[in-house]
């Protein structure tokens, strides 16, 4: 590559554009290398591994975050994690998994670190312009032109904040919780965590134990699942009955988890207000434990500040020093142009996509990894990558048949991925029943393989 | 590697870990090309390729691995039959620090045309294989395939080879003057050479 501005775009030919090396990046390289691509993927820090890597600016991550889905059932489909590691491995551990992913596959020499992305444009036959600027100097951008774009930034980097009354004037310190790390701030102060996801679970029981009172406020009521069921792994105990009929299934876990953990409403905590998986699975079998103890005391949402306190919806008030708000993120994507990804206002600043992956404005710009799941998650991003590879290939191949498929995609998106009854919520605007979606892609993968076969 | 067979793997509880003997030589002189994992059927596992064939790809500039999967060897017995065997191939291969070229003997085989159909290899011979009556699924990855035996080995005899290698879509290579025991056999080398050139043809 030699000299090129913002202005003349150099041209990649057949290359495609990966944006981001956390997994779901990694993944989209592997996969299209795999199938023969040429990538080149642009990473805004100096490491790989995104959100998982707790050095990086806006990383999610904490001291004691841990997987909640089990290593068999969280790693990549064709590379293991090795079977000496725990059932949840550490996300430190997650970390050295994805270096491990890298090396193994040499992907590092396809990843320019320290390179952010300034704008993606669409150009004429369905190739991008990117254009790219260095993260640390702010210089002038370069443009280079792609045959499509894969955009995997993730969507747990742009902290979500809610604005209660009377927070602006509130006396103690308010915190999201991108930036808390680790427990030591909680000596010797009063904790408010608000947010009953599984960050606000784990961040209230190390509050449990370090901090001198914990109050866990929550909107609505759980399904706590303990991680461990008959001293199984809970989501394999769960996978193992994946063939019963899908309502006898929630019956069945619905009655096993009353019975092994228990009536909520016993420890404080309201009854749940939707049925098992129509809610992102808190999967924490502490927090009621805490709750025995004293260490945590649960209370509704937060209805005010005021002054020094917090006035719940029930009318008791707390005092804290020290509010952890874990609140949730939001996608974001300031480089594309909103419609490319069906952003509108009906869907509240949610891209909506085909599949949940494909741009419903163009065939050549992708979102790898934009899901949350009832199950692990990595396995989905992996086949909806090999569905970006075969689908770019058929697209180059077979221009016609490459339409019929699109239509196909359209019609898999109707019926949504969501388990029926899914709790509304901007939590789970992102939120798929992993058999479903798996399932769904499987179909499309199906369909780009016989159609290169058909040739 | 197909999603239907990944979802199928995961609903079943995976085969329990045993610690697995894998022996290991390094490449003795510039590295030529990807690593070379070794697996047979024999009750020996590991210790089979330990006397002639991991010195010798060692020198001629490959890290030379072998494993004894569970029940071979120093590796003890473990659950799982067949998948647990697979399962102690795929994480061997997964643990070297780059993907390697596979060899797989006899009933070893049978292991590895399993273990490429959820784990890319980067190319694959199969050595006198035994048990492979139908190709499991499609390898992952694409990686290239090799057939391998001898026509006078009576336990896997040529009709065999001549099928398994209709499995990969292509024909069997023959080594001459050599039964079924290609490892510690007097004439081991001149087919361990062949087999290394046809690796680095890749």
């Amino acid at each position: 590559m030699s000299e090129y501005g913002v202005d003349a775009a150099y041209d990649r030919g057949d290359a495609v554009c990966v944006i981001g090396a956390g997994a779901s990046g990694l993944l989209a390289v592997k996969n299209l290398r795999e199938h023969g691509f040429k990538v080149d993927c642009y990473e805004r820090d100096t490491g790989i591994g995104g959100g998982w890597n707790i050095r990086q600016r806006n990383s999610p991550m904490y001291a004691n975050a841990h997987l909640i889905s089990s290593r068999p059932l969280t790693e990549f489909p064709d590379f293991p994690m090795p079977d000496d590691w725990p059932d949840y491995p550490h996300h430190s551990k997650v970390l050295a998994y994805l270096e491990r992913y890298a090396d193994h596959f040499g992907l590092r020499e396809h990843i320019w670190f320290g390179s952010e992305i300034e704008r993606i444009e669409p150009v004429e036959h369905g190739r991008f312009d990117v254009v790219i600027r260095s993260a640390s100097s702010g210089s002038a951008g370069r443009r280079l032109r792609y045959a499509a774009v894969v955009i995997a930034n993730g969507h747990n980097w742009d902290p979500f904040m809610p604005e209660y009354p009377g927070q602006q004037a509130f006396r103690g310190q308010i915190l999201h919780s991108v930036s808390y790390q680790d427990s030591t701030r909680f000596r010797d102060r009063k904790v408010l965590v608000v947010g009953g996801g599984n960050s606000g679970c784990d961040i209230a029981c190390e509050a449990a134990v370090s901090a001198d009172t914990c109050w866990h406020s929550t909107r609505r009521g759980y399904w706590y699942t303990p991680k461990y069921l008959f001293g199984r792994p809970a989501d394999q105990v769960d996978a193992g009955l994946s063939w019963l009929p899908a309502g006898l299934k929630r019956r069945l876990t619905e009655f096993t988890l009353r019975r092994v953990v228990g009536d909520p409403t016993r420890f404080g905590l309201p009854a749940p207000d939707h049925r098992f998986k129509q809610a992102h699975p808190i999967v924490n079998g502490h927090v009621l434990h805490h709750i025995g103890h004293g260490a945590i005391v649960p209370k509704p949402d937060v209805a005010r500040f005021d002054g020094r306190s917090v006035v719940f919806t029930d009318g008791t008030t707390a005092e804290p020093d020290l509010v952890i708000m874990a609140t949730g993120y939001r996608p974001r994507f300031d480089f594309c142009d909103p419609e490319l990804l069906g952003v509108n206002r009906d869907t509240d600043g949610f891209p909506k996509l085909f599949a949940q992956l494909f741009s419903p404005a163009s065939e050549t710009l992708f979102v790898a990894g934009l899901l949350q799941s009832d199950s692990g998650i990595f396995p989905l991003v992996h086949w909806q990558t090999v569905a970006i590879a075969k689908w770019l290939r058929v697209r180059a191949s077979d221009p016609e048949r490459a339409k019929e498929f699109r239509g196909q995609v359209i019609t898999e998106s109707e019926g949504g991925y969501a388990a029926p009854g899914m709790v509304d919520s901007p939590r789970h605007r992102l939120e798929v029943s992993g058999d479903r979606y798996a399932a769904s892609i499987g179909r499309i993968i199906q369909t780009l393989d016989n159609g290169s076969e058909a040739k | 590697m197909s999603l239907e067979l990944w979802r199928r793997r995961v609903r079943k509880a995976p085969p329990t870990r045993v610690a697995r003997q894998v022996v290991h030589q390094a490449a003795e002189i510039d590295v030529t090309g990807p690593p070379v994992l070794c697996v047979t059927g024999d009750r020996l596992g590991a210790a089979a390729f330990a006397e002639n064939w991991l010195p010798h790809i060692a020198g001629r500039g490959r890290d030379a691995y072998a494993v004894s999967v569970r029940g071979q060897g120093d590796t003890p017995k473990g659950d799982g039959g067949l998948a647990g065997r697979v399962h102690d191939l795929v994480q061997t291969a997964a643990a070297l620090p780059t993907r390697p070229v596979v060899v797989g003997h006899g009933q070893g085989a049978l292991w590895v045309a399993h273990a490429m159909t959820r784990y890319p290899v980067v190319a694959a011979v199969l050595l006198a294989p035994r048990g492979l009556k139908r190709a499991p699924a499609p390898p992952t990855g694409a990686p290239r395939v090799l057939v391998a035996g001898s026509p006078t080995d009576r336990r896997s005899p040529a009709k065999r080879l001549d099928a398994v290698a209709a499995l990969y879509g292509g024909a069997p290579l023959l080594f001459s003057g050599i039964g079924h025991d290609f490892m510690t056999d007097a004439g081991w080398q001149p087919p361990l050479d062949a087999l290394l050139a046809w690796f680095d043809e890749g």
